[in-house]
């Protein structure tokens, strides 16, 4: 029995804790930037289209049983295709969770921790997540679930204590810029969802396509709606959102909660929660990409690689050299790399491998009626 | 003495070199434990002189005065045979030794005496008797006839009768035979029962484990009546070969589980063992973790819930604690009162030792955390008067929060320690006098006695000794972490804690089952269902029994 295999729960988590991660980041502010007050409609609408995407190609892995990506594209361009998809994969992790990571270090330090060096609290994050992947795989995807539920709670909290704060007039123009910003040029906001990566790569540890299917759908759906509320937090409650501040834009928001006159500020209990989150987000990054590595390097020893991986996304975090470069690898780069990898890359992959594998299949069945005739 | 002696000595001990008392440890040589192997494995000889040869070298019986050999001459059916016994001064019961052992076996009654054979079955056809006899053998007459004890076997083996009259056994060797009797007749002072000390219930039961081991399994037998109850007994140590109890109640608890226990317990390669702490370490999962694996308690009521839930128990001869396997967190965090009070309180009892859980280790790294680097979360005026106490402070918060950390494991230790009556003085002493005065001295802020004070108290509630413990430890790491990097480090450790709390498995089962990995929890949550309610035992448990009542169990309220 594989002992990696995980529960409906458990993998529910891992894809929602890579989700919020982004959440907790810029994401609901770029989505409010491009799209304006339209921005809770824009949220339904990429979650729809998202969530269409993902079922038609678990269409296409359903006759790749418990196979990830990689192994559909050794399947459709051998050994070669599956090192090119594995190091296009790797690059995206490391870049995009080293850049994550960053930002939400920046913001700490701009907080609270403005004497501690970022690079220093960057390493204390990765030393983390290394130690957490020497544990296993297990563990990570246990701790995952555990620590789920209280940073999904801390969203609802903050949507709900600040209920009577929102303006709903706020919402209007419904279409925000117009329909054109909202749902032709706004479909490219589906980058959001860029994190579902994971998707195509957790189904080995499925016990089958149904719970594959099962766990996408639930994980989008739950995706979507935090999204949502915390684009409806953010609109309702600020005037204009400028992203000017270089602070997360749903920390802005806690700094808005108060419980009557004794708790005003409980904003650094937020901090904890997201820490976490971040903890966790980046274990499971670096659990993904060993996995990947390994496929695709045929070893099966872990530490060394986990040194390795850790160690490029610490270069990664070194790279940008001020905040507008951090905001420019989150928004931009972030967005195009993930609209190319996971819609586009592994979609012609998928379709590829599908068409390949229906091309035997078929050949196999004509194989067997002609014997079938002969005979 | 003459003056001139004196004179003498008297310059002798000027001019002499000091001579000093110097004991040292001389090596040993590595060759003499060569016979002391040869004389281990051995059968039981034919001839008395060698058995009686033998067994003065292996007790040392010239020197061990409480090593007693009665030599005498045996009288069995007129005939006369040279034999011995041998037995532990203290551990046997010497009136029963006088009269059911000696008396038979010496005294020339007319039974004994009588030589005829012993008629098995007697036919009379046409005036001819036909008698069958039973050959006579010395050795089943004894058996039979001469030993009047419940409990004797015949041991060949020399190591197998040692051990058990090391036990308090006394074993009967007579020429000619090539085996020993081996006879139950112990009698030793002991520990009564009495009330469990650590453990205390209000409403359970009063029995606690002794430091004898047929002693806790009769416990444990009385309040399970259940023939597939097992207890086996497993040998362990090799200078010290004592016993212990592997309990479990066959058509209940996992078979995997029970072969694990008895497998780790076989492979114990250890010189001696004195205590089940000792054990517990032997055989837990992961060595290395500050975290207990393994349950120990000294209630015979937790022991018995724990076996029919399908747990196996160790119980080890010499302490007076049963350990439990396999456990989960909330295990060591349940009290021995929740399942004699109503579901509603112990349910209440039991949120509140959770938040105790939390407090212990937490409170004084987010005290920290919080004055240091999230002041805003503090309320102005308390904010205010936590300045106001520290003004005159002269140290560091964090220097502040060790030394009164410190100052208060010092006293707890010490108040373990001292002699039980001077225990509360030194209470007095630590609490009163020190806090007291370190205030006065603005050495520690009043507001930091009050957070010291509630993680103490915090502490205390947590039903279990060894989770108090890891509890007490892992703090320190959180105030350091809370110090340095505020909620941050905070969250290290918490998630390094989670990390680590996952991995573990306690034989088999996951460390936080039922809640991760996440299995049917509604059978056995932390909080406590109902009685009437607690229709299935755990699930993580893999009972051959699954369900242990039926879905109405008051059919009394069915018409």
């Amino acid at each position: 029995m594989n002992t990696e295999k995980l529960g409906n729960f458990e993998a529910i988590s891992l894809v929602i804790i890579v989700m919020i991660s982004h959440i907790i980041l810029n994401l609901p502010n770029e989505i409010l930037t491009s799209t304006l007050s339209a921005a809770p409609l824009n949220v339904i609408y990429i979650s729809s289209i998202v969530l269409i995407f993902f079922i038609v190609l678990d269409k296409f892995f359903t006759p790749f049983h418990n196979k990830d990506i990689i192994d559909v594209a050794e399947y459709v361009g051998g050994s070669l295709l599956k090192k090119i998809t594995s190091i296009i994969y790797t690059i995206h992790l490391i870049f995009i969770s080293g850049i994550l990571i960053l930002s939400f270090v920046d913001t700490i330090k701009t907080i609270y921790l403005q004497n501690m060096p970022t690079e220093l609290i960057c390493l204390l994050f990765i030393l983390v997540a290394i130690l957490a992947n020497q544990f296993g795989f297990k563990s990570v995807s246990r701790t995952n679930a555990i620590l789920m539920p209280f940073i999904l709670i801390t969203i609802v909290v903050i949507f709900l204590s600040l209920f009577t704060d929102f303006v709903p007039q706020r919402i209007f123009p419904i279409l925000g810029y117009g329909v054109n910003e909202t749902f032709v040029s706004g479909a490219s906001n589906i980058f959001a969802f860029g994190e579902l990566i994971l998707l195509f790569l957790i189904r080995p540890n499925l016990h089958n396509s149904k719970q594959a299917k099962k766990v996408g759908i639930i994980s989008i759906l739950l995706s979507s709606l935090f999204l949502f509320l915390s684009v409806l937090a953010l609109l309702l409650l600020f005037p204009y959102i400028t992203g000017g501040e270089g602070v997360l834009s749903i920390y802005m928001i806690t700094r808005s909660i108060q419980f009557g006159k004794f708790f005003q500020r409980l904003d650094a209990l937020f901090i904890l929660i997201w820490a976490l989150t971040f903890f966790s987000y980046l274990s499971v990054v670096i659990s993904y990409t060993l996995k990947l590595n390994k496929k695709a390097t045929s070893t099966n020893k872990n530490s060394p690689i986990v040194y390795l991986i850790g160690l490029a996304i610490f270069i990664v975090t070194l790279i940008p050299q001020n905040i507008s470069q951090i905001r420019f690898a989150e928004n931009v780069i972030y967005k195009y790399s993930s609209l190319f990898i996971v819609f586009i890359l592994s979609s012609t992959i998928l379709i590829l491998g599908y068409l390949k594998k229906k091309k035997e299949q078929g050949i196999v069945k004509i194989t067997s009626e002609v014997k079938k005739d002969e005979s | 003495m003459k003056l001139i002696d004196k004179l003498q000595n008297f310059f002798s001990s000027i001019f002499q070199d000091d001579k000093k008392y110097d004991f040292v440890l001389s090596q040993e040589t590595v060759g003499n434990t060569q016979p002391e192997d040869l004389l281990k494995k051995q059968n039981i000889y034919p001839s008395i002189d060698v058995n009686l040869e033998y067994i003065n070298a292996r007790y040392n019986s010239l020197i061990n005065s409480d090593i007693k050999i009665r030599e005498f001459i045996l009288n069995a059916k007129g005939k006369q045979f040279k034999a011995f016994i041998i037995y532990i001064d203290g551990l046997v019961d010497t009136a029963s030794i006088n009269d059911y052992i000696l008396t038979p076996l010496m005294l020339k009654s007319y039974a004994n005496q009588n030589n005829s054979p012993q008629i098995i079955s007697e036919a009379i056809t046409s005036n001819i008797s036909v008698r069958k006899v039973k050959k006579f053998n010395i050795v089943d007459y004894i058996y039979e006839c001469l030993l009047p004890q419940n409990n004797v076997k015949k041991v060949s083996s020399f190591d197998d009768l040692v051990r058990d009259v090391n036990f308090g056994n006394c074993a009967l060797f007579i020429d000619t035979i090539n085996f020993a009797f081996n006879i139950d007749i112990k009698k030793f002072t002991q520990r009564s029962i009495s009330e469990p000390k650590n453990e205390p219930s209000v409403r359970g039961s009063q029995e606690a484990f002794v430091e004898n081991l047929r002693t806790n399994t009769s416990m444990i037998r009385r309040n399970i009546n259940n023939e597939n109850l097992v207890i086996e007994n497993i040998v362990i140590g090799k200078s010290n070969q004592n016993n212990c109890a592997i309990c479990y109640i066959k058509n209940i608890a996992n078979s995997s589980l029970v072969a694990e226990a008895k497998y780790r317990l076989n492979n114990i390669d250890v010189d001696y063992i004195l205590s089940c702490s000792e054990l517990e370490q032997l055989i837990k999962d992961n060595p290395g973790t500050t975290l207990p694996e393994i349950l120990s308690t000294e209630r015979v009521d937790k022991t018995c819930a724990n076996l029919l839930q399908g747990r196996v128990v160790i119980i080890y001869n010499g302490s007076p604690y049963a350990l439990i396997l396999p456990v989960t967190l909330f295990d060591f965090v349940s009290s021995p009162e929740d399942v004699n009070l109503n579901y509603h309180f112990s349910n209440l009892l039991k949120l509140i030792r959770g938040i105790a859980f939390f407090i212990t280790l937490l409170l004084p790294g987010l005290y920290l955390a919080i004055t240091i680097y999230h002041r805003e979360l503090v309320p102005t005026e308390l904010l205010y008067s936590i300045v106001a106490t520290r003004v005159s402070v002269p140290f560091p918060i964090v220097l502040e929060v060790l030394m009164m950390e410190l100052s208060f494991e010092l006293i707890r230790e010490a108040g373990l320690r001292v002699p039980s009556p001077l225990g509360s003085t030194v209470g007095i002493v630590g609490a009163l006098v020190l806090g007291e005065a370190a205030v006065s001295a603005n050495i520690v802020s009043p507001i930091l006695i009050i957070i010291i004070a509630v993680t103490a108290i915090s502490s205390f509630s947590i039903p279990d000794f060894s989770l108090s413990f890891h509890l007490r430890v892992t703090r320190f790491a959180y105030i350091l972490l809370g110090s340095l990097c505020g909620f941050l480090g905070i969250g290290v450790g918490m998630f390094i804690h989670i990390l680590v709390l996952t991995s573990l498995k306690s034989f088999g089962v996951p460390y936080l089952a039922p809640y991760s990995p996440l299995s049917s929890v509604g059978n056995h949550s932390y909080f406590l269902k109902p009685v009437w309610k607690r229709e299935k035992r755990a699930n993580f448990l893999k009972s051959k029994k699954p369900i242990t009542q039926e879905k109405i169990s008051m059919k009394w309220r069915e018409k």
